[in-house]
């Protein structure tokens, strides 16, 4: 008798149905799966795969209520998903998950959401937004703050002209180097902190960002009074297996695959490794 | 896959043919590699040679102010260039020479007739052009360049490991050579070889090169211990890593 | 309990009756005349009195490099890899401790999703023990694991004047030898073997050494002899770090996914595709592995994540000692 093993890694099929180049190194990808929808909870990942080159843990960015497809938006940054990128409509890539913890959302349900992205951390955030969007009235507020290095690195820009639109969000968003034609904010995202009116006991903050951001992002919204089982954070490193056992995504005694990528800051906050 | 054949160019500097034989040494993988590939310029071997090419591999380190054009010139032919061996990857044996007066060594190989060979210090190729992969060693593992080309034919531009041969020798089961007083460069040599050498017993020569953040001073303390005196450290460092180690001081 | 004694000449014997009671595995000389872990296909192969293997027998379990699935390109078609499970499997010659480090990875394996290599290829195993003499590296009663531990063994061999006497610890291990009529009377004792090497401080007391040491200077200092070459890890019996890779065949078609023994010692091992590396410094991968062994699982497991092999400071080149950075914590924590 022989037995199988290591099912848990075999990808689904996936099909791309549409992408869209959202930046010069950003690409959407609209994906449909035999079973779908995927199932996932805001701030989950899936490893995707291209056969004979590798895998790679992405984030799923769009809300799971958005239909049966999903959507990823994949920046060319390794091997894996510099062939992503040469992939187009119709063609198929390898998908297993979702992983991972994501953003507790009902838990979150009656809270004003503070939801600030720093470049490419707006992805993963961006399928809570979806959520509380899609279930409006379960919250408050709906403040979005987002920042990235140059007006070229802008994500979602049809999408940001909705929520602009709309008045039941809140958005404000600032970059760090401007261009000649740049109207908007300059400045790194922690100065769109100081003059939000927030009502505080209520509000819950969900950060995503490059590693360097979350240290002055929390110090500003500390400044705010907000205390740290207030904000969420999500967390990149490198998921590997997605398992809990290659190692590779380790914080000193956490796998980031499955303990995280989401964590209330209260709980990580004396994770050293963490931030 | 019946993708359109990728058109390959061979291209030789400086450099002993060992990278030569070790092709050659891969004649059960040869026809299969040739249904992917089209050879439109190998060295000496073609008399029509073509530039039309979709990638180029560089063997030898660059010498001479004629070796800096050729490989200008196969720069801007070639879309993706990629080095094939130590010599042209970080500068080879060629490069003990580095720290050496250049005229005198002239008159060691050449003797009067020293003028006629215009030298310059020894390089790796990406001390020119800009180099887009790299398969190390020496000579190059045939497993390795197999590895290469299929992931490079898939469409990644293949890494080298940035870890050292000790996680490949350990794959292997092998006990520590250096641990047994036997100077091996493994614990600082850049991986993806298989542990060739300290899998049959032979210490590690260091190759491939040396791994980012490489402990030289405790290889140091370790060679001392095994008895080396500091000139045979040197020389150990120096036998492929001179251009390296001169970035590093 | 039940013990029978078994002369040295008879070992071999013993050892072809459990060759044909189940496919037998134990330390037996690879080419470098070294004992490793493979399986047994001449009893005289077999190393009964050896001091450790490089590798430990976790390679039976998690082998160093194996076959996720195998795919085809083509047609985007997966096979997962299969391994046999048929058939009684018996591991001769296993060191207590390193029954110990199974018993550490059958927890971590099943912890979360369960790994179904470690799974499928642990069944149907009888552990068949022996006593050793230990160098002076080894320090596993500091451990818990002393002389008399005899957990995760279902027979053991211990050595005594002439040969060994053999314990029957479970009944999976007692109906192994049906049949088998080599017995002797049970041999005269051997003294106890004398450990040279040990840990200061208690077994639980180590987690909370570790807690107050985050910030100590000695991380620093091991990392100026450390090569971050990964070999400590390599050879540990309780680590279990992989890499996933592909690799396709030359037809450009068919290729597998794998996965081989990884080291969180190295550099780019927590190197994201940005390029960032998230556990940069060498001291922070060196204070990594010896909190992995001593508090972060320890505090969920209870025991130690080490089992006090030696493994790690026979095979590191730097000739740091795990033993000795524990002592000179809790020296330190002390004074």
């Amino acid at each position: 008798m022989v037995v199988s093993i290591h099912s848990g890694y075999v990808p689904q099929q996936a099909k791309i149905v549409r992408t869209e180049q959202m930046t010069a190194a950003e690409k959407l990808f609209e994906l449909q799966i035999p079973d779908g929808p995927l199932g996932h909870e805001p701030g989950q990942f899936v490893e995707v795969s291209i056969l004979g080159v590798g895998e790679a843990p992405i984030s799923v960015s769009s809300g799971p209520n958005r239909g049966p497809n999903f959507e990823l938006i994949v920046r060319k940054a390794g091997s894996v998903t510099e062939a992503m990128h040469q992939l187009g409509a119709g063609a198929v890539m390898g998908i297993r998950g979702p992983y991972g913890h994501g953003f507790p959302m009902e838990r979150l349900k009656g809270s004003d959401l503070l939801f600030i992205g720093g470049g490419i951390g707006l992805v993963p955030l961006r399928s809570a937004i979806h959520y509380a969007l899609d279930h409006r009235s379960d919250y408050g507020r709906v403040v979005i703050l987002y920042g990235t290095k140059n007006p070229n690195e802008i994500l979602f820009r049809r999408e940001i002209e909705e929520w602009k639109q709309r008045d039941d969000v809140e958005f404000f968003m600032t970059v760090d180097r401007g261009s000649p034609d740049w109207k908007g904010n300059v400045g790194v995202i922690t100065t769109l902190i100081p003059p939000l009116d927030l009502n505080i006991t209520n509000t819950t903050a969900i950060v995503c960002g490059p590693p360097i951001m979350y240290k002055f992002v929390i110090m500003a919204l500390r400044s705010k009074r907000l205390e740290h089982d207030q904000i969420y954070v999500s967390l990149e490193r490198h998921m590997k297996c997605g398992l809990g056992k290659c190692g590779h995504c380790q914080i000193n005694h956490l796998y980031v695959c499955q303990d995280g990528p989401v964590f209330l800051y209260s709980d990580i906050q004396d994770v050293k490794e963490a931030l | 896959m019946t993708a359109k054949k990728v058109r390959v160019g061979f291209f030789d500097f400086t450099g002993c043919e060992g990278c030569q034989l070790a092709k050659v040494s891969m004649e059960n993988e040869l026809p299969q590699i040739l249904e992917h590939i089209e050879i439109v310029n190998f060295r000496e071997a073609m008399s029509e040679k073509s530039w039309d090419m979709d990638v180029a591999f560089i063997e030898g380190s660059i010498t001479t102010p004629a070796c800096v054009e050729r490989i200008n010139r196969i720069r801007q032919a070639a879309p993706i260039l990629v080095t094939l061996g130590a010599c042209s990857t970080i500068g080879g044996i060629n490069a003990i020479r580095v720290g050496r007066d250049l005229d005198e060594i002239r008159q060691e190989v050449y003797g009067d007739k020293r003028y006629l060979f215009p030298s310059l210090p020894v390089m790796p190729v990406s001390a020119v052009v800009k180099v887009d992969a790299s398969i190390y060693g020496c000579p190059p593992n045939p497993k390795d360049v197999a590895r290469f080309l299929t992931q490079f034919l898939a469409g990644k531009i293949p890494q080298a490991p940035k870890y050292p041969v000790c996680i490949e020798c350990k794959l292997q089961g092998n006990a520590c050579l250096l641990v047994q007083g036997i100077p091996c460069m493994g614990v600082v040599t850049r991986a993806g070889c298989g542990a060739w050498c300290p899998s049959k017993g032979q210490f590690c020569y260091g190759c491939r090169g040396l791994i980012p953040d490489a402990n030289l001073d405790a290889l140091r303390i370790s060679f001392e211990e095994c008895g080396l005196s500091q000139q045979e450290i040197d020389n150990k460092l120096h036998l492929f890593s001179g251009r390296e180690l001169e970035k590093l001081s | 309990m039940k013990r029978r004694g078994l002369l040295s000449q008879k070992a071999p014997l013993f050892i072809r009756h459990l060759m044909n009671k189940g496919q037998v595995y134990g330390p037996v000389k690879n080419k470098t005349q070294m004992p490793e872990f493979a399986q047994v296909d001449e009893p005289s192969r077999v190393v009964l009195d050896y001091t450790t293997t490089v590798l430990p027998p976790k390679r039976l379990f998690q082998p160093p490099e194996e076959t996720i699935y195998h795919f085809s390109r083509k047609d985007f078609t997966v096979e997962p890899a299969k391994v046999s499970g048929d058939g009684l499997k018996i591991l001769v010659g296993l060191h207590n401790y390193d029954a110990e480090g199974i018993a550490c990875l059958d927890y971590q394996m099943a912890r979360g999703p369960a790994d179904e290599g470690w799974a499928a290829r642990r069944r149907n195993w009888v552990f068949v023990g022996v006593s050793y003499e230990p160098d002076q590296h080894h320090f596993s009663p500091s451990v818990g694991i002393g002389p008399d531990h005899r957990n995760g063994l279902d027979l053991f061999m211990d050595k005594a004047d002439g040969g060994y006497n053999v314990e029957l610890l479970t009944e999976r291990g007692a109906s192994l030898l049906d049949g088998f009529g080599g017995w002797s009377a049970p041999l005269p004792e051997t003294p106890a073997p004398k450990f040279h090497n040990r840990l200061l401080p208690m077994p639980s007391d180590l987690p909370h050494i570790l807690a107050r040491s985050y910030e100590h200077p000695i991380w620093q200092q091991e990392a100026k002899r450390c090569f971050s070459c990964g070999s400590c890890t390599m050879v540990c019996p309780t680590c279990y770090c992989f890499d996933v890779f592909d690799e396709l065949q030359l037809d450009m078609e068919s290729g597998e996914k794998k996965r081989h023994w990884d080291s969180c010692q190295v550099a780019p091992f927590t190197e994201v595709a940005g390029g960032e590396i998230f556990r940069k410094e060498t001291s922070s991968r060196v204070r990594h592995r010896i909190y992995r062994k001593f508090k972060y699982i320890t505090d969920h497991y209870g025991r130690p994540f080490c089992i006090g092999c030696g493994r790690c400071i026979r095979a590191c080149p730097a000739k740091i000692s795990i033993s000795e950075v524990m002592n000179n914590l809790a020296r330190k924590a002390a004074g």
